[in-house]
């Protein structure tokens, strides 16, 4: 007998070892997969986190050569050196392009339009004007002592007040040369020059922060400014600044903070990407999809829990064993039906009756108990009589008939009440929420029926059989014991039930206004934070943090399901080894 | 009859589930109940009426959808524009005309028009003539295009002649033109006959039109056909309707491009997972050692199951699309940029998300099986002499092939129901071409693709009110629901079959 | 003490290296903490019956599992000592183990056909081997299962499912898929217990044929059996050796006094 290992060069070991090599690099794959997936989302909306940066490279000076190329659109020509006037000069500043004027006279400010006065606010101490390269747009310097100067953003819109923002402080020894606005990104270039030095700030439009800044020796000016560089002309060279990592100039504070934008009455939780108008900034504040997500999710369990907990109750124990052998696959595979087409049925058929099944469902919980009455006398005349046998094979089917007509009984007289008038001034106009509620319940509810009959069912049968022999009725045991062994695991199904909806897109999508709003009041619209993903990723622009705010919040997303899976599976895990314990 | 409250609130407490359930249950069915009675009504005939209203000036014909009441949806075919419209209407009974002798055709752009009457050639209206007139027309066709073919070549030297400055009196080059000529001739004719098979339709008293019989697709008679003629018409409809490929501009259309797509991503995505799936249980189940590690995977898995699945559409955007292809396109394809070949959304790129997507399902369910394999019988073989690999070859995998052919038929069953990533990652509305035609290679794994889902979603958004646009959303959403609950129903009765199975043997 | 008989069989001192199929020195085994068999040292002579007794529990499958590594595959497993096959220690790491089992074979408790044919069952560890041509495939499979005594009962039906045959027929057809690879030695779990009368006495004298060709270890819960079937008998304790000679011997002369309980059933 020789099985000393020379035999393993054998074909057949070999084949044997690369199968387990093959085995253990799948599982690899599939660990590194999901590091990849995380990493993709964390490095694509990283810089959020991070700053843009300036950075310097010094020219010789070259005549007519390096004159202004393609600058910052809308206008062409930015390049200019104001002097400082004195306090109480008229200042006044032309838009290039537009014929647009600003004065500032004896307090007032006042705008031109071609020449006819549009609108006037009062002002205190103005001491520069700078027209922006963005349409309609100023910036003031404003100097209410000899210490504190202060930077205005002032833009005109329409048949209102001039509106304004503080940007920045000026300190005693800064003096503002030049202000160069972006076009797609919400920031503004300061040109400052303070002892013999020029300095260029980059600030946040948004929430005022400074991003970065840099110093150069010498009083410089400014020659042209593009998105990514800008040129400064010193005495005897050109500096070019470079500017990197544009998209990064979003912040935290923007994301998540309500802000007072150009356009709106007061600060607000705003998503609104592609505004309208140039002087708007682009709004990255992504609570109002956060809070649209919660909302939907909210409601929609309000719908689901009763029906999946309660069909889950019967299901797992009530129902007699051939009942459930049937009954759970086919809820199961009902449960296959793709979202798409729920979501479709609930925008085009549920809009038109919506109001309908308000009502109908409301006249459904009244009734419920007469209902419950009724069907107790009928259950008791059928014991009594020889139907008894029948009665109790076909429960199912005789409980699905009976609630068939209930349900027509109590639309109908739903739908009869909506023409009651004081019920159509009660209903709420705004039906968006309702069919949401449906809509996206029924679509998680087998989902979390699923999780919560594996629950109430995992419950040892012979710790029921105990309770039975020691005298407990069938519902002193659901109530003792079957609920509160199983308890850990409903909750887990709540929970992913919770998750599932929070992640859903297509049913939110279809039929949600989409309008991102971002208040609690379950009756104004929503958008999701996936629906949005939907609809925005396909066109989003790269070069500005449109992108990268979206890579956000597909991070959250991942992470508010994460951190509710771990949860949920903590808490089956702790529930499997008490039902262990107690086998 | 004792009614105690006690005895009442027990009642309740046992029957409120009973009625959960049954909520449940009809929710459900309800779906599926409104999606098939949809669908089907769209591959229904649907009568053409005559309607006399005062909203038009003479009678119209016109298709009919109740909407309420009185209220309903118009579906009428204007004659001066030739085309189908329609408007919200208040209609009695009385204003609908059933006349026999209406008809409805299809032309082969897909332009549906209603006509009154319709002559071939001098004789009236009969399907074998009509049919006779395509096949003739076909024929024509066939022997324009031979004698094209002819004419090609000639056409070639002829310019190469010129070319060569050779003078138009030399015998050769009038020989070749007095060819040409007479093929060119010869074409002529066949074209003049092809044109005789011609219909004149009959809009109204005083419109006509004179169409080719060669571009009519389908001429029916919908108030005329027995309930036979109404089956086979319907069939006929479904064949259309599955094979013919999407136009976007006109209204009735088929789904073949986007039934094509859902299928060869699938596929594309069989190829990926299920290995890389069936691999990684075997591993778990067989090959693993109990610790942290192994823990760790397992709690990875559980989390890529719970996973929304736009997030894994962003996922597949972000690497796939916006990394790995750009950086693609730069190597290999560098002479097509600044336009993207892998750098865009494609049929690969779909494939890859969605074997991630659908990975967890493949693994559990091969556990599964793996599980149900008695212990016993791998002791069995390896007492034998074999391998582990030989034990788990030839005596557990062939006892757990049944689930993992479960764990595949649900991953393919997500994969066409899954929508939203498909949208970021590489699914169209509408794709010019299919991702395998005859050109090299044959397979584009880089062409956008079209699937049923996505139509479906789509078509939310775009619906029109024309009759076709409504029912053939769900047309298309009666097939997507028959795809995808007949294969959950497949693996739920291999499940079951399964541990029939199983208990024959522990 | 008196020898009142004479065996016709060596005794177990006096073995010679080539007369022993299995040396056990200083054999421990531990599932983790708990000690199963306790500092074991027995030899196994070749071409007997040697059988295993004693109480449930007392570590005998442990001990036969040792001898092919199939222990191998039990959680937190661990031994000491020393196995010596053939000159060779098989607790060696170079030991090629799919080998080792070919050589050492095994047959369990409850039969455990596999789902194929009664020939694709015999043929399983032969085609593992090599390519084998279809002629000297089948003449291994008739060779084994004329030597576990079934080929007269199967040959009419040798591809129909092996789920077909009866308790008896299943486990002699285990011993045939065991005997096709030739091994040298061959270990019975409790080969019997789930078998009646005629089946039994049918595997028995399959052994007694067999031990010709093959060392055979077989545990066993039948005093009887033990008795008249096998050459050696070996009393386990609690993981412990209590007593291994000559089964004449422990049988009507035991000299501890554990062993003589259990042998007239006093417990266990």
């Amino acid at each position: 007998m020789h099985f000393l290992g020379f035999a393993q060069h054998l074909f057949r070991f070999r084949k044997a070892n690369t199968f387990y090599f093959l085995s253990a690099l799948s599982a690899f794959v599939v660990v590194t997969s999901f590091i990849i997936l995380i990493a993709t989302l964390v490095i694509r909306s990283f810089p959020v986190f991070t700053k843009p940066s300036y950075e310097v490279q010094i020219e010789p000076i070259i005549t007519a050569d390096n004159l202004h190329t393609d600058s910052l659109s809308p206008s062409d020509d930015v390049a200019y050196i104001p002097d400082l006037p004195s306090q109480n000069e008229r200042l006044s500043q032309t838009h290039p392009s537009q014929d647009v004027t600003l004065v500032y006279n004896a307090g007032q400010l006042e705008l031109f339009q071609s020449k006819q006065l549009v609108a006037t606010s009062p002002f205190a101490k103005v001491t520069q004007v700078f027209p922006s390269n963005i349409p309609f747009v100023f910036y003031l310097v404003v100097s209410e002592t000899y210490d504190a100067t202060q930077l205005f953003r002032v833009h005109w819109q329409a048949n209102k007040p001039l509106q304004s923002l503080l940007l920045f402080e000026l300190s005693k020894e800064q003096r503002l040369v030049s202000v160069i606005e972006s076009d797609i990104h919400n920031i503004v270039h300061l040109l400052l020059h303070k002892d013999g030095v020029t300095q260029l700030v980059m600030l946040n439009l948004v929430t005022a922060e400074a991003l970065t800044e840099v110093e150069l020796e010498g009083i410089g000016g400014l020659d042209t400014a593009k998105r990514d560089s800008i040129k400064l002309r010193f005495d005897d060279n050109v500096i070019t600044v470079e500017v990197f990592d544009l998209e990064a100039s979003v912040t935290l504070k923007e994301l998540f903070l309500p802000h007072a934008f150009p356009g709106y009455d007061n600060a607000s939780l705003t998503w609104q990407t592609n505004p309208a108008q140039d002087y708007q900034l682009r709004k990255y504040n992504i609570m109002p999809l956060i809070i649209g997500s919660l909302k939907a999710s909210a409601i929609s369990l309000v719908v689901a829990l009763p029906i999946a907990l309660g069909a889950a109750i019967y299901v797992g124990f009530l129902a007699k064993s051939n009942a459930r052998t049937w009954l759970k696959p086919v809820i199961e595979v009902l449960e296959s039906i793709p979202a798409v087409i729920i979501g479709l049925i609930a925008a085009t058929f549920l809009f038109n009756v919506a109001v309908s099944i308000l009502w109908s469902v409301v006249t459904f919980v009244a009734l419920l108990p007469i209902y419950m009455a009724l069907n107790a006398y009928v259950y008791q005349l059928c014991k009594r009589s020889k139907f008894e046998r029948l009665f109790i094979r076909f429960e199912l089917v005789i409980v699905v008939l009976s609630l068939l007509c209930f349900l027509w009984l109590s639309s109908a007289l739903g739908t009869w009440l909506t023409t009651w008038s004081w019920i159509q001034t009660v209903t709420p106009s705004n039906q968006i929420m309702l069919v949401v509620a449906l809509g996206l319940g029924v679509g998680i509810a087998p989902t979390i029926f699923s999780l919560a009959e594996d629950a109430i069912n995992g419950v040892p049968k012979t710790m029921i059989k105990a309770s039975y022999a020691l005298g407990a009725t069938r519902v002193q045991t659901l109530s003792q014991i079957v609920l509160f062994t199983a308890f850990p695991g409903l909750m887990a199904a709540v929970m992913l039930g919770f998750g599932r909806a929070f992640g859903e897109t297509m049913i939110v999508l279809m039929v949600s206004g989409n309008t991102p709003v971002a208040e609690w009041d379950i009756f104004t619209g929503l958008r999701a934070l996936t629906a949005n993903l939907v609809i925005e990723m396909p066109e989003a622009n790269s070069q500005n943090s449109h992108l990268v705010v979206l890579f956000l919040t597909a991070l959250v997303l991942f992470l508010f399901t994460f951190v509710l899976n771990c949860s949920a599976e903590w808490l089956r895990q702790r529930n499997k080894k008490a039902r262990g314990r107690l086998q | 009859m004792i009614l105690s409250l006690a005895w009442f609130r027990r009642f309740c407490i046992v029957n409120v589930p009973l009625v959960a359930t049954g909520l449940l249950t009809l929710s459900l069915l309800l779906i599926l109940l409104l999606v098939v009675a949809k669908g089907m009504a769209h591959f229904s005939v649907k009568p053409i009426y005559q309607v006399t209203h005062p909203a038009f000036a003479s009678t119209v014909l016109a298709m009919v959808e109740q909407r309420g009441e009185n209220q309903s949806t118009l579906h009428w075919f204007n004659p001066i524009d030739k085309e189908l419209q329609s408007t919200q209407i208040e209609l009695v009974n009385q204003q609908l005309e059933r006349l026999p002798q209406i008809y409805g055709l299809k032309t082969r752009t897909g332009k549906i028009l209603f006509a009154r009457d319709i002559q071939l050639g001098e004789k009236p209206f009969s399907k074998a003539e009509w049919q006779r007139q395509l096949d003739e027309n076909k024929i024509f066709a066939k022997q324009i295009e031979q004698l094209n073919t002819k004419i090609y070549p000639l056409e070639l030297r002829f310019a190469q002649y010129s070319q060569q400055s050779i003078p138009y009196t030399a015998p050769v080059f009038v020989r070749l033109s007095a060819e040409l000529h007479n093929l060119h001739e010869q074409k002529r004719q066949l074209h003049i006959e092809q044109q005789q098979n011609q219909a004149l339709i009959q809009f109204t008293d005083d419109i006509s039109e004179v169409f080719s019989v060669s571009d009519i697709a389908l001429v029916w008679q919908p108030n005329d056909m027995s309930f036979g003629d109404k089956i086979w018409f319907s069939i006929g409809e479904i064949w259309r309707f599955i094979t013919s490929d999407h136009n976007a501009s006109s209204g009735s259309a088929g789904i073949f491009p986007a039934l094509f797509g859902t299928i060869l991503m699938v596929f594309l995505m069989t190829v990926f997972v299920m290995p890389i799936g069936v691999l990684t249980a075997i591993y778990l189940h067989e090959y693993a050692p109990e610790n942290y590690l192994v823990t760790g995977i397992r709690v990875i898995i559980i989390n890529l199951a719970g996973i929304p699945s736009i997030v894994y559409g962003v996922f597949g955007l972000g690497l796939f699309v916006m990394g790995l292809g750009v950086q693609l396109d730069q190597a290999f394809y560098a002479q097509n940029l600044p336009s993207p070949t892998f750098g865009a959304p494609g049929i690969l790129w779909a494939s890859i998300t969605m074997a991630l997507l659908t990975l967890p399902t493949v693994i559990v369910a091969t556990e599964e099986g793996l599980q149900q394999v008695p212990q016993a019988l791998r002791n069995g073989a390896l007492a034998l002499g074999a391998t582990k690999y030989e034990a788990i070859r030839f005596n557990v995998l062939p006892m757990a092939s049944p689930n993992i052919l479960t764990g595949a038929i649900l991953s393919v069953a997500r994969a066409a129901s899954e929508v939203a990533p498909l949208l970021l990652v590489g699914a169209v509305i509408y794709a010019p071409t299919l991702p395998v035609d005859d050109t090299f290679p044959y397979l584009h794994l880089e062409r956008q693709f079209m699937h049923l889902g996505v139509l479906i979603f789509d078509s939310v958004f775009h619906s029109s009110n024309t009759f076709d646009n409504q029912s053939m959303m769900f047309a298309i959403c009666l097939l997507l629901i028959i795809v995808v609950l007949s294969l959950n129903l497949l693996a739920a009765i291999l499940r079951a079959k399964l541990r029939q199975r199983y208990e024959r043997y522990s | 003490m008196v020898k009142l008989f004479k065996s016709s069989r060596p005794a177990l001192k006096k073995l010679g290296a080539e007369e022993i199929a299995v040396e056990m020195s200083e054999l421990s085994v531990y599932y983790g903490k708990k000690i199963v068999l306790d500092n074991i040292s027995m030899v196994i002579p070749k071409h007997r019956i040697t059988s295993l007794i004693g109480q449930s529990g007392c570590g005998k499958t442990t001990l036969i599992s040792s001898m092919n590594r199939m222990n191998d595959l039990n959680k937190n497993h661990r031994c000491t000592g020393s196995v010596i096959i053939d000159g060779q220690n098989i607790h060696n790491k170079k030991v090629n183990v799919a080998k080792l089992r070919t050589q050492v074979g095994m047959v369990f408790q409850t039969p455990n056909p596999f789902p194929m044919s009664i020939y694709d069952n015999v043929a399983f560890g032969l085609r593992l081997q090599k390519e084998i041509p279809r002629r000297q495939l089948d003449e291994a499979v008739e060779r084994a299962l004329k030597s576990a005594v079934l080929w007269d009962e199967v040959k009419d039906q040798l591809f129909a499912s092996a789920a077909i045959l009866s308790g008896g027929q299943q486990q002699r057809l285990m011993i045939a898929r065991a005997l096709a690879l030739k091994p040298k030695i061959l270990l019975l779990d409790e080969p019997t217990s789930a078998l009646d009368p005629l089946a039994t006495l049918h595997i028995e004298e399959l052994m007694q044929s067999l031990k010709k060709t093959t060392t055979i270890v077989m545990i066993t819960h039948n005093m009887q059996q033990a008795a008249r079937l096998s050459d050696y008998t070996a009393f386990f304790h609690q993981g412990e050796l209590v007593e291994y000679a000559d089964s004449d011997k422990l049988f009507t002369q035991p000299k501890h006094k554990q062993t003589e309980d259990y042998i007239t059933g006093r417990y266990g």
